[in-house]
Parts: structure tokens; C-alpha cells; sequence
């Protein structure tokens, strides 16, 4: 299991990337209602960057139901291959 | 059978409420999906059969998903190629054939031709329950939904006479466990009612009228410019009313058999953008392409794979745009064909598909313009400003009006034409103005007009309005309806535009 701590870490830069946002950092709590930009088309782009990242496809009942970014971490921090 | 007619509001109605609600509760469902099949059977018991066969195919590649994980897609793969079989058989096999006779006679082989083919007859609302019925089997693969283990209540849900044949397109998760246990309250009955009475309302008293002006604007083939445009107007006019009030019908029926269902028109005609408008307009179908169609071609391997391909080459912006344009591009194609088998529609779809792309490529390259924390910048005051102001929400609803002359012309040609009279060319009779005659002469119509466009722009939603119900309110409901019940008989046009499909 990968520390969440790394997660983060790694998750952050690809937020950074995909809303063009260098600033942007993101906690267990963020949510799509708290990043501008993150509509239902980016959050498909998101998680391919993330899949693509950490070497693992999500589910897409997991893609529809992710309520925060704490949610997201949890599931890399458990399914991460690389 | 359509819900405003007499048959239906004085007739089928009070014996299905009353068959339902004399039914022991356990039976409840049992008893809905009989009368909902009588409902469906009443134009062609034929038809029956088909709702039936998808129901069952469906319900048992949900219980097979459940039972054995391990070969969910081959139960997917089933269910897609029965209902998309059956539905594109029914909708699209005239279409197919005359296409491939057209092609064939172009390419100079017409003895290639298949000729004297049968014409296939549409079952009523066939693209609305096998989009309802595939999505329960959609939600049990992906794993947001649970299989259901009783036949009676699936078979109640696909067939359920409210929606069946126009939508909203429910979804089984929508409707889950309003299956199982559902609450009927006089809080619920007066709003379904309300609901119902302004649908007809809406339907009989302004979408028919509008629909006569409409219909004779596009059946001339020169019209003068003013003509054309209010006949544009009138046309845009009656489907909203007509498509939005069987929506509030179904609503309000639904509310009467306890279901609440979800909103499936939100003022689309205040919307900004085109985009946005399809946030508003029919929801419930442009909800469940974007859940079941969009998401899965973006996430197909095809689309993964070039869009890493591009992004590996350094095309950061070409990596999000080009996979999510060929995505839409499919996307708004199955819009415009689920709309119908016509070239019109396949061209409607793209017309508007082409808006949301252009939307999406222009906030790719210039960053969003919508700001999360726009809210707390200040109103800009410049009288200018404030002039342009409902700009973005006329251009919006000019462009989808547009749309809608795709939409209900017969032909690409026909719709040629109407776009020529619309720019004030070619009019070879400028006098034989048609509309503006009909409008001056029957102030009726051009009172329905005005009205019309009075409670798209400034009244409140039927939703709102009906959530907190008071005596006046309900005075007016029972207004609206008794107009109509009165319009009704003398009325003789009274078809919906959206049953076709």
C-alpha cells in the first residue's frame, strides 16, 4: 500500500497539470465544487492522468461516486502499481 | 392514447388510480405494470411483446451480472445487441434500406436495389424504455447498481404508462427503492395534480396553437421574411410546451402513484450557451448520453491511447481536445439520430454538437471564463453592459431555433428552403404572407404568441411553483385545466411532437 503522503504528493502535480493551475493544492476535502474548471469532462481527464500515473484503471462506479479527493487518494494509495 | 385527450383523462386515468389504489400494497407494482401494459397495448397489443421481450432479456442480464461477475460483459454484449437490435430494426431499417438504395442507384448499379422492402411500423416510445430498461443494465454492470431480484418490479419500472412513452427517461437507481416502499400523501397527490392540470394546460392551451401557426409556416414553401421567423418562433414555441408539459404530466402522474421523478426541462430558453441549454433541455436523455455513451467512449482504449500518444508528443491542449471532439462528435450524432431515422435529424444533432465542441475548444485555449469565485467580484454597472446583458441568452435561443427548423423540416432541402426564407431570400411572392395574416386575423393566436413567450422569460417554473401549494395556486390550476378540457373539444390538432420516438 502506498503512503498517502506520496499519493498526495504525486495527485497534486497532476491536478496542477490538468487545470492549468500551479498554485492548486489539494486536500482530503477538496471536491469538484471547489477547483474551477472541474466539470464532468475534465474529471475524465483527471482520471486518466491519475490511471496513467499510478499504473491502475478505476472502476467506473468509482469514477461516477468519488465524492473528494480524500476518496481518490484512498483508492491509489490501495491500487497503485507504480 | 395521449394523456390530454378525454380517453385518456376521463376514461384510462380514473381506472388505473382506481385498480392501483384498490390494490393491497404488495401488489401495487403488479397492478401499475398491467394497466401500464394496457396503456402501451391500447394503439397495437403487438407492441407488447417487444416492451416484454426487452424487459425480460434485461431484468435477466442483471441477475446473471450479479450472479457471475466473471462474464458480465458477455450479459452486457447480449443485452446491447438485443435492445439496440430491436430498436434499431423497428426505428432504422426503413431508413437503412432507402439509404442503401440511394447509394447503390448513385453508384450506378440500381439493379442492386432492394426493392419493394416493407415498411416497418414504430413502436410508440421505443427509444424512450429501451434507453430506461439498458441503463439498469448499464448501472448492474458498472457496479452502481444492484441487481433486482423481483420480475414485477422491473417489469413495472420499463413499463410504468407515466413516462413510457415520451420519458423523462428514469433511471432504475432513480427509482430503486420508491420501488420497494413508496409514501402517498395528499402533500404529493395536490402536487401531482397541479403538476398534470398545468401540463395540459401547457399542451392544449399554447402548445396546439402554436403548433397551427408553426405548421402552417413550414408546409408553405416561399415565405417573406417576417413570416418565416415568426413561424420559427411558433414552432419553438410549441415544442417546448408540448415536449415540457407531457414531462409535467408525467411528473404529476408519477406523483400521483407516489414516484418522484426527476426534472427533465429547466427554462432551457434562458439558457446562455449552448451547452448549458442542454443542461436544461430534455435532461433526463442528455444525462443519461453523457453517463452511458460520452463517459464510456472517453473512456475506451482508443480514446486513452491517443490521448496519451499526443500528450507524450507534447500537444498538452491537442491531447485534451482532439479524443474529447471525436467523442462529441459521435456523441451529438447519436443525439440527432435517436431524435429519428432521418438525414434532418442526423444534421440537427450535429448543428448542435458542433456549438458544444466549439464551446469546449474555446475554453481549452482561452481558459474558463467562468470563475468559481466569480460571484464575489463586483456587478459591472456600465449601462452597456447592462444592454447586453440578455445577448448570450437571445443568440442562444436564435441558435436553437435554427436547430429546431432542422428538426421539423422534411428534408434537408425543405429546410434549405426555410433557411432562405428566414434570410429574406428566395421570396418569390412576397405578399403570400401567410402567419402574419393568420396572427392578424385571429388575435387569438397572436395573444397565444405573446403569452408564450411571457412565461418562458419571466414566470416561475412548474416545479417551483407547484412545491408549496396554496388554495389560489391550486384555483389557478384548476383554471388552466378547465380551459383546456374546454379547448379540448373544440380542438382537433392535438398530437405530441416527442411520442414518435
Amino acid at each position: 500500500m502506498m503512503d498517502r503522503t506520496e499519493v498526495f504528493k504525486r495527485l497534486n502535480e497532476i491536478f496542477q497539470d490538468i487545470f492549468d493551475d500551479e498554485e492548486l493544492v489539494v486536500t482530503d476535502e477538496t471536491c469538484a465544487d471547489d477547483v474551477e474548471d472541474w466539470d464532468s469532462l475534465r474529471h475524465i481527464t483527471l482520471i486518466s492522468a491519475v490511471e496513467r500515473a499510478f499504473g491502475f484503471k478505476f472502476a467506473m462506479k468509482e469514477v461516477l461516486e468519488m465524492e473528494n479527493v480524500g476518496a481518490m487518494v484512498d483508492i491509489i494509495a490501495e491500487r497503485a502499481t507504480k | 392514447m395521449v394523456f390530454s385527450s378525454y380517453l385518456f383523462i376521463f376514461l384510462f386515468l380514473p381506472f388505473a388510480l382506481a385498480i392501483y389504489f384498490a390494490s393491497p400494497t404488495k401488489i401495487r407494482n403488479a397492478s401499475l405494470a398491467v394497466v401500464s401494459y394496457v396503456f402501451y397495448g391500447w394503439t397495437n397489443p403487438w407492441f407488447i411483446l417487444l416492451m416484454f421481450s426487452t424487459t425480460l432479456v434485461d431484468f435477466n442480464s442483471g441477475r446473471m451480472i450479479g450472479k457471475h461477475p466473471e462474464k458480465k460483459r458477455w450479459f452486457l454484449i447480449l443485452s446491447l445487441l438485443f435492445d439496440l437490435g430491436i430498436l434499431g430494426y423497428f426505428k432504422y431499417f426503413n431508413f437503412g434500406m432507402e439509404n442503401f438504395n440511394a447509394l447503390v442507384s448513385a453508384m450506378g448499379i440500381p439493379e442492386w436495389q432492394y426493392a419493394g422492402f416493407f415498411r416497418v411500423l414504430l413502436p410508440l416510445g421505443i427509444s424512450f424504455y429501451t434507453f430506461q430498461s439498458l441503463s439498469y443494465v448499464i448501472d448492474v454492470y458498472r457496479g452502481t447498481a444492484e441487481p433486482v431480484h423481483s420480475f414485477v418490479d422491473y417489469a413495472c419500472y420499463v413499463s410504468m404508462f407515466p413516462q413510457l412513452v415520451a420519458g423523462p427517461i428514469i433511471r432504475f437507481t432513480e427509482v430503486a427503492n420508491q420501488l420497494q416502499t413508496r409514501t402517498h400523501s395528499w402533500e404529493k397527490i395536490s402536487r401531482g395534480v397541479a403538476f398534470f392540470m398545468l401540463g395540459v394546460g401547457k399542451k392544449v392551451l399554447i402548445a396546439n396553437p402554436c403548433g397551427k401557426i408553426a405548421d402552417c409556416s413550414f408546409a408553405a414553401i416561399d415565405l417573406p421574411l417576417p413570416d418565416a421567423w415568426l413561424g420559427m418562433f411558433s414552432y419553438a414555441f410549441q415544442i417546448y410546451f408540448d415536449f415540457s408539459g407531457y414531462s409535467d404530466m408525467a411528473i404529476g402522474l408519477g406523483l400521483l402513484l407516489g414516484f418522484t421523478f426527476p426534472k427533465n426541462f429547466d427554462s432551457p430558453y434562458r439558457s446562455h450557451n449552448i451547452p448549458e441549454y442542454w443542461q436544461r433541455w430534455h435532461i433526463s436523455l442528455s444525462s443519461w448520453l453523457k453517463d452511458y455513451l460520452f463517459y464510456s467512449l472517453l473512456r475506451a482504449s482508443w480514446c486513452q491511447k491517443l490521448t496519451m500518444n499526443l500528450s507524450l508528443a507534447g500537444r498538452k491542449k491537442l491531447s485534451r481536445i482532439l479524443p474529447t471532439t471525436i467523442a462529441l462528435l459521435i456523441l451529438w450524432f447519436a443525439v440527432g439520430l435517436w431524435h429519428g431515422a432521418s438525414w434532418t435529424f442526423v444534421v440537427f444533432g450535429l448543428y448542435h454538437g458542433f456549438f458544444v465542441i466549439l464551446d469546449v475548444i474555446t475554453t481549452e485555449i482561452k481558459g474558463k471564463k467562468k470563475g468559481k469565485d466569480k460571484a464575489s467580484e463586483p456587478e459591472a454597472v456600465s449601462p452597456w453592459k447592462r444592454l447586453l446583458k440578455p445577448m448570450p441568452v437571445i443568440t442562444t435561443f436564435i441558435i436553437a431555433c435554427f436547430g429546431h427548423v432542422l428538426f421539423r423540416a422534411d428534408s434537408l432541402a425543405d429546410a434549405g428552403h426555410y433557411f432562405a426564407s428566414l434570410f429574406g431570400f428566395p421570396c418569390k411572392d412576397p405578399t403570400s404572407g401567410t402567419v402574419i395574416r393568420v396572427l392578424l386575423q385571429n388575435p387569438y393566436y397572436a395573444g397565444i404568441m405573446v403569452l408564450s413567450a411571457i412565461i418562458i422569460w419571466t414566470m416561475p417554473q412548474v416545479w417551483d411553483f407547484t412545491k408549496k401549494l396554496t388554495v389560489p395556486k391550486m384555483a389557478w390550476c384548476f383554471i388552466v385545466f378547465l380551459l383546456a378540457i374546454l379547448a379540448l373539444s373544440v380542438q382537433s390538432y392535438n398530437p405530441f411532437i416527442y411520442f414518435i420516438f
